[in-house]
């Protein structure tokens, strides 16, 4: 598979070819990102990870779209992100799957930490579905850390701020370990351990 | 030459009779003679008036579905109820027929369902009812009555869950409304038995433009109903109903609707409901019928601890779109809601899921779910999912899932190999696939909601 | 009563089948072992009429009537009944429903809902499965062993010409296993002239279902024939050795 890395804000417009396989990491900044992912051939794949860590006065838009033109394509998109500060984001997603392409899966899944009282999100996964063989969903959850993985770690001896951090970079992890290009994971590593 | 225009085509079956009806067209002169026609005290024409202004100032929503064929300058908005043309029952179409025989509606129903009579004759099964519900001191009247003889409450509920300027069909309504159910049910009072909204006597159902109000105060309970699944004719294309529902403190309230329209009609429906402290209300929403439905049936979780579910179940066959979906806004803390949708697309069908689930700031301990669910039978028809999720507080939780797959060929082999015919191992499939949902419907809406379905499956396999 | 003439099944351009005959008399009872990747299970599925499979040579008769041209309702109709290994979920559907519905079919004639409930009840109580499990969603929730069970019950109220127990006894406790076999055989006491074939693993379940053949499959195609000794040769031997 082959790996692409978009790290500012912009529109990319990327077609992924017969047979092609596509790994796409975003990391959602502060501003609007725009990633549209075209299916155009037989057995094209494509994977869309994105990550957001939004904090202070961060207004960070990510919009991803997979559109699956003909038969046999493949595609996922995961989009995790923990909010802090006063930051917001617009997480949306759009899984097109046109009349022609049959035996296609899709799946779109938008998780979302909620870490401070300030911040705010909107999530708006969507699909638009006009073939029958077909196997594609969304999921979308939005929540706060779980309180009993906090009590957890603390009763190991923890504190509140570590267990909070081990938790969160697990939760970031799911994704991050996915992104099987290790120049890459590294480079996104960097930016959101910061 | 006979003039054989409307007024005299179905004289021709049946004792000709004065009619009255507006001309074509919105106006404030048609607006004002509405009105005088019902003998509405001012305030109600101030309002209808108001309402007028809203709805020629606003602009048609760019969502949805395909709303671009409807000429409001040629529908007539009002027809004199008791004058309401006969139509005979030559005149219905075969195909209806034939469902009420294949599902079953009783004798004495089909002729009220197609449109052949203004009324439902239900005085005898109404009649001890009626009774029962006067001495619990719960009102059930049409709202052209309500207007008439509860104006305080009217006035002091009508508008406020549903406001005028919430979009150009609530305004519609509220301009030119007319029949719909007015219903108040007093504190501590629990109706075991659902509300027909056809039991409602002297004035006919299923107008276009009707306007229910559902009160219900504190720790009552109250089932109200509507419609049914057998197809239902009307010669008027627009439908825009209003439905307001407020349910006070650790009141009780299931509303359910379950649609048929025949294909020319379109079904555009505000309904809302505003939920007070421990409230509950409960949304059963089946759409079948019509051209296009847009209708999202809402809530306002004012009051701490107020519960919101909507279940709806939605079929689109050959030319029809279903854009149906739920709104609810979470304004106060542990408020929980609960969105299940199914949803159906055969023959070239359409289906559309908008929602919108919003948890405002201080609405801590709140819970949301929605669970969407779309079969696609066959490679011409669609299915969209359209939710859109606002959080602004961190204390929430909120889950949304959406599917769409086709019938599991796995469960079909299984079901066939058991001695089903894969027309048989569709019907048990699809009606096992919306179970959840028909499982809250009235006993007789769920009976004949899954014969339709099987009827549904006999034009869907090849 | 069951015969299946140099069967060839294909997957796409894989053969899974080499040509496998086998003849069921009435009332016999057939066990085909064999290793995984054999092709047993792909024998009853090719017999039920599953889509994915192709035929590509060979004939399967049913008394007398070609299976291979009917549809799995029609073959139902017919009188064969094939027990899944995995059976699948119906959600929202109930086991007795949908049973009713089967019954209604194969017997070409009607049943009122009640009195088909007393007749489920009385075999599910037999085969010791708890009552609300036939109004429960089909499968839905149901342990191995429950699922099973349900499937029994099914051959049960369909009473079949000829049954398929694809690897019945696979994740059932010893407990399980004997009341699944039990009930096995108690269907075929009231139907003497059924026959079974029991595609297994292991040689367990042959002590409780006795078996009158037995045919070792080995890719694809049968490889060895005998009575109730080759069990225990199998068991001693093991499958490669054969």
């Amino acid at each position: 598979m082959k790996w692409q890395l978009v790290d500012k804000p912009g529109k990319y417009n990327i077609k992924v070819k017969v047979g092609e396989e596509l790994g796409v990491v975003v990391i959602g900044k502060n501003g609007e990102t725009n990633i549209i992912v075209e299916l155009m051939g037989k057995g094209a794949r494509a994977c869309v990870l994105g990550v957001i860590v939004g904090k202070r006065k961060d207004k960070i838009i990510l919009d991803t779209k997979t559109v699956h033109k003909v038969a046999n394509t493949h595609a996922e998109t995961e989009v995790y992100g923990v909010m802090r500060g006063k930051a917001i984001a617009e997480v949306s997603g759009i899984i097109k799957i046109e009349k022609k392409a049959q035996r296609v899966t899709d799946f779109l899944t938008e998780k979302i930490l909620l870490l401070s009282d300030e911040a705010q999100v909107v999530v708006e996964p969507a699909l638009e579905i006009e073939a029958d063989e077909v196997r594609a969903s969304h999921a979308a959850t939005v929540a706060p850390i779980d309180k009993k993985q906090t009590f957890y770690l603390t009763s190991r001896g923890l504190s509140e701020i570590e267990a909070e951090k081990m938790i969160v970079r697990g939760f970031l992890e799911t994704v991050m370990k996915k992104i099987k290009d290790d120049k890459i994971r590294k480079l996104v590593g960097e930016e959101i351990y910061a | 030459m006979k003039k054989f225009d409307e007024d005299y085509k179905y004289g021709f079956y049946d004792k000709v009779r004065p009619k009255f009806k507006t001309k074509k067209g919105l106006s404030e002169a048609v607006v004002r003679v509405i009105s005088k026609k019902k003998g509405e005290p001012k305030w109600m024409l101030d309002y209808r008036l108001k309402a007028l202004k809203v709805f020629e100032k606003k602009s048609m929503p760019r969502w949805g579905g395909d709303l671009s064929k409807i000429d409001f300058e040629k529908l007539t908005y009002y027809v004199d109820p008791t004058e309401k043309k006969q139509k005979s029952w030559q005149e219905v179409p075969d195909k209806i027929k034939e469902t009420f025989e294949k599902i079953g509606v009783p004798e004495a129903e089909r002729k009220f369902l197609a449109g052949v009579e203004s009324q439902y004759d239900s005085e005898v099964v109404y009649g001890s009812l009626k009774k029962e519900l006067k001495s619990l001191g719960v009102m059930f009247m049409s709202m052209d009555e309500a207007v008439k003889k509860q104006p305080k409450l009217v006035k002091k509920y009508i508008g406020t869950v549903i406001p005028v300027g919430d979009n150009k069909f609530a305004a519609l309504n509220s301009a030119v409304w007319s029949g719909g159910s007015f219903v108040y049910v007093p504190s501590g009072v629990k109706i075991d038995k659902p509300l027909q909204a056809y039991f409602r006597i002297n004035s006919p159902s299923f107008g276009q433009f009707e306007r229910t109000l559902i009160i219900v105060e504190e720790e009552a309970e109250v089932h109200y109903s509507e419609g049914c699944s057998a197809p239902r004719f009307s010669d008027e294309s627009l439908h825009a109903a209003v439905v307001e529902i407020i349910v006070k403190k650790k009141a009780r309230v299931q509303y359910t609707t379950v649609q048929n329209w025949y294909k020319n009609i379109y079904n555009l429906v505000t309904k809302r409901a505003w939920v007070g402290e421990k409230g509950e209300m409960i949304w059963t929403d089946a759409n079948l019928g019509s051209k296009l439905t847009m209708k999202y049936p809402s809530f306002i979780l004012a009051g701490k601890g107020a519960r919101g579910e909507t279940l709806s179940v939605a079929v689109a066959n050959e030319a029809q779109h279903q854009d149906v979906g739920s709104k609810v806004i979470h304004l106060a803390e542990d408020t929980k809601s609960l969105i299940v949708s199914k949803s159906i697309s055969l023959n070239g069908g359409r289906n559309s899921y908008r929602g919108l689930v919003q948890i405002n700031k201080g609405a801590a301990g709140s819970k949301s779910k929605v669970i969407c669910d779309a079969l696609i039978l066959d490679a011409k028809s669609r299915s969209d999912t359209y939710p859109t999720n606002k959080i602004f507080e961190k204390k929430v939780s909120l889950e949304h899932e959406a599917t769409v797959s086709k019938v599991g060929e796995e469960q079909l082999f299984y079901l066939m190999s058991r001695g089903l015919s894969e027309q048989e191992a569709m019907g048990v499939i699809v009606n096992g696939f919306i179970e959840p949902v028909v499982k809250k419907l009235p006993m007789e809406y769920a009976v004949e909601m899954n014969r339709l379905i099987e009827l549904e499956m006999e034009g869907s396999v090849g | 009563m069951l015969r299946i003439k140099r069967l060839e099944v294909r997957v796409g351009k894989k053969k899974i089948l080499q040509g496998v005959d086998l003849t069921v008399k009435k009332g016999e009872v057939i066990a085909i072992m064999g290793p995984n990747g054999s092709g047993k299970s792909t024998l009853a599925y090719v017999l039920a009429g599953h889509p994915r499979y192709k035929v590509s040579k060979g004939k399967v008769s049913l008394e007398g009537k070609n299976l291979l041209k009917m549809s799995p309702d029609k073959r139902s109709k017919a009188g064969l009944f094939m027990a899944f290994q995995y059976p699948v979920t119906v959600a929202g559907v109930t086991l007795s429903n949908f049973l009713r519905l089967a019954y209604e079919n194969n017997m070409n004639k009607k049943i009122a809902p009640f009195k088909f409930r007393e007749i489920l009840n009385k075999k599910a109580k037999r085969l010791k499965i708890k009552p609300e499990l036939t109004e429960r969603s089909l499968n839905e929730g149901f342990s191995g062993g429950e699922k099973k069970k349900a499937e029994i019950l099914q051959m049960a109220i369909l009473t079949p010409k000829v049954a398929i127990l694809d690897e019945t006894d696979s994740g059932l406790d010893i407990d399980a296993l004997k009341i699944v076999a039990k009930g096995v055989n108690q269907i075929r006491k009231e139907n003497p002239k059924m026959g079974v074939v029991v595609i297994t693993h292991y040689q367990r379940v042959l002590r409780y279902i006795k078996p009158d053949k037995v045919l070792v499959m080995k890719k694809g195609k049968i490889v060895k024939s005998g009575g109730k000794e080759l069990v225990k040769e199998l068991e001693k031997k093991g499958y490669e050795k054969i």
